[in-house]
């Protein structure tokens, strides 16, 4: 059945020690068969008969000369080729190493490598089924432009062919059994892809793809029944985990998107808030240079007519006045737009939430909502990123007052905890308060309970505190308010290697 | 003499505009609220206001409804700082005459005001 190679002289020996095994074991078998039935021959004429017992001896080797014949090359194989057996337990030892490589590129090129080095194959391909068409994804043998020119048509009858029935295929086991037209079809796309043995790679119904392999450096390029039967496993084996490695590459590649994304929303979600402040505060400004312009114009309107000192006077000291207003709020606009500082600067709690309500009242109404602030005055030096610090404060207050609507109570407090060495920041309300089963989702992104809201104020606060390694808790109950509580770790050694600086001065906001 | 109302929160606006359009022969009423802006609406009757939108408490947008559905015929001209082009296409919708943005150019006021009040004749 197997091509025998004349030039190949140990595949020659084999063969003829294996003929002539095989021719020896018969005759003894024809002798012992006589040697029995000469005996029987007073039963029955037939055993006396040599034709006969021939006959039956025939009978006996046909039936009997399969796993004979797989016996006898096993034992010529260990005999012949000693490195075939140790070559079947290293592919056998292969799998968990290549469950273990999760990166494609890496695992193809392990298959690859296996296959070429253990079997001692000239070229070694490895091509993966994709989006119905196949792509030599590894290669062991061939020079980088051959391997380029490689163009693997899945409407080929030989790769179909091998999809179709999933079994490996020899080419020249595959000749013999062929009809003209498909041998001389086959032939030629085995000559094109340079390779004479074709293995599926595939598991449960799963197609991945196929290795394949060119023939033996040196030795047969035959491939003994029980190397056969390793490679099909290993190419099994390599098929879960090449699948697994490629399910490996979609997540990775999809959290990575997911995480740019992520930072992208955070990115626009920040942008919003100071958008809608920037709103609030560009209208805001808007009202003084209306003033500026408005009395501006009336005097012009009266030039040359009866100017009175007075009046003039006064129109200057509105327009002053109105200069000053307006650059108050371009000022406190632009410290939330100030750079992330690379340093910690001491945060000066009151400053922050005093500047935080001024923003926000230019956007919301405060008339109605009562502010009770409480900050210690015993609080330890506190550093970290203002910008930061702030938007914390921005995220919560601005939380509770939307809470309160119209008219209620919202309650600042920021304190020490002695003995946790913590700082406390409780921000109350009286609003509406949150329902019981909401609770849990609050500090998810895009949660919110409030019509039109982004949702990320509190998930945008827990980032941040959790940045400071500190903790968010809220409590809730519907109709009577809510209260939310931030604990920033205050200790010295979280800064350690940080020299205390000296307080920076900062610029006095009006 | 022409009625007219001026509806801001900010007083010095008021102010202002009532000085200039005085001058130039208008009796000029004004109110800092909303509420405020619809009561005198309704007593005095003015036959142009001109109104802010963002106030606090009830808002430009709302005070223009009530005074469309009360009185059709009274002017309102929006006076607005910066708005979104939706809030300037609902006050359109809800049958401003006109509106106008802030820093105002008092030439430009005077002469929409009369063309509206032209228009009333």
């Amino acid at each position: 059945m197997r091509m025998v190679s004349l030039l190949k002289e140990r595949k020659f020996w084999e063969q003829g020690v294996r003929n002539g095994v095989l021719c020896l074991v018969f005759l003894s078998l024809f002798g012992l068969i006589y040697w029995i039935a000469r005996p029987l021959s007073f039963f029955s004429e037939f055993f006396g008969n040599p034709f006969s017992v021939f006959l039956l001896t025939l009978l006996v080797v046909v039936s009997t000369y399969r796993p004979f014949d797989s016996f006898v090359t096993f034992l010529l194989g260990k005999l012949f080729y000693p490195s075939r057996s140790r070559r079947i337990r290293n592919l056998q030892e292969m799998p968990p190493v290549l469950m273990q490589t999760l990166d494609l590129k890496e695992l193809s090129n392990l298959i690859v490598n296996t296959v070429a080095e253990v079997m001692g194959q000239r070229i070694v391909i490895l091509a993966l089924w994709e989006k119905s068409r196949y792509s030599v994804v590894s290669s062991w043998g061939l020079p980088v432009g051959k391997l380029r020119k490689i163009e693997l048509n899945p409407e080929s009858p030989l790769l179909r062919f091998l999809q179709e029935h999933r079994i490996s295929v020899d080419r020249n086991e595959l000749m013999r059994q062929l009809s003209w037209p498909d041998v001389y079809e086959f032939s030629k796309e085995f000559e094109a892809l340079g390779i004479s043995f074709l293995l599926p790679v595939c598991r449960e119904g799963v197609w991945v793809g196929f290795l394949g392999l060119s023939g033996r450096l040196g030795e047969s390029d035959f491939l003994s029944p029980e190397e056969r039967e390793a490679l099909g496993h290993f190419a099994s084996m390599s098929a879960i985990a090449l699948k697994n490695a490629a399910a490996f590459e979609e997540l990775r590649q999809a959290n990575e998107r997911l995480k740019d994304l992520q930072s992208k929303l955070l990115q626009t979600a920040k942008l919003t808030a100071i958008e809608q402040l920037a709103t609030g505060l560009a209208h805001e400004i808007h009202n003084p240079l209306t003033i500026i312009s408005g009395r501006a114009q009336l005097l012009l309107l009266k030039k040359g007519k009866n100017t009175d000192e007075k009046m003039v006077e006064e129109v200057l000291k509105t327009i002053v006045k109105q200069t000053e207003r307006a650059a108050d709020i371009t000022r406190k606009l632009l410290m939330f737009s100030e750079p992330v500082s690379s340093g910690r600067d001491v945060i000066r709690f009151e400053n922050i939430i005093d500047d935080t309500l001024a923003l926000i009242s230019y956007q919301t109404a405060l008339d109605e909502i009562t502010i009770l602030k409480n900050i210690s005055k015993d609080l330890p030096p506190f550093r970290g990123e203002v910008n930061e610090i702030r938007e914390i404060f921005l995220n919560l207050i601005l939380n509770a007052i939307q809470a309160v609507e119209q008219k209620g109570t919202v309650q600042i407090k920021v304190s020490y905890l002695e003995r946790e060495k913590t700082i406390e920041i409780r921000v109350q309300d009286t609003g509406k308060g949150i329902r019981a089963e909401h609770i849990p989702q609050l500090f998810n992104p895009f949660f919110s309970i409030r019509e039109g809201g982004l949702g990320l104020g509190l998930f945008i606060t827990q980032q941040i505190v959790h940045r400071y390694h500190g903790s968010v808790h809220l409590e809730s109950e519907p109709g009577v308010g809510t209260l939310v509580m931030v604990h920033l770790p205050a200790s010295e050694d979280m800064w350690q290697g940080q020299p205390a600086l000296p307080d920076p001065e900062q610029v006095p906001v009006k | 003499m022409t009625k007219m109302l001026v509806v801001d929160d900010e007083i010095e606006i008021c102010d202002f505009l009532k000085t200039f359009f005085e001058e130039r022969n208008y009796k000029v009423l004004t109110a800092l609220n909303g509420e405020t802006a619809l009561k005198l609406v309704n007593q005095e009757r003015p036959a142009i206001v001109l109104l802010d939108i963002k106030m606090p408490g009830c808002d430009g947008i709302e005070v223009l409804k009530k005074i469309k559905q009360a009185h059709p015929l009274t002017k309102v001209i929006m006076v607005t700082a910066i708005e979104t082009r939706e809030k300037i296409e609902e006050a359109l919708r809800f049958g401003a005459d006109n509106y106008i943005t802030k820093p105002l150019s008092l030439e430009y006021l005077e002469k929409d005001v009369r063309d509206k009040l032209e228009q009333m004749v």
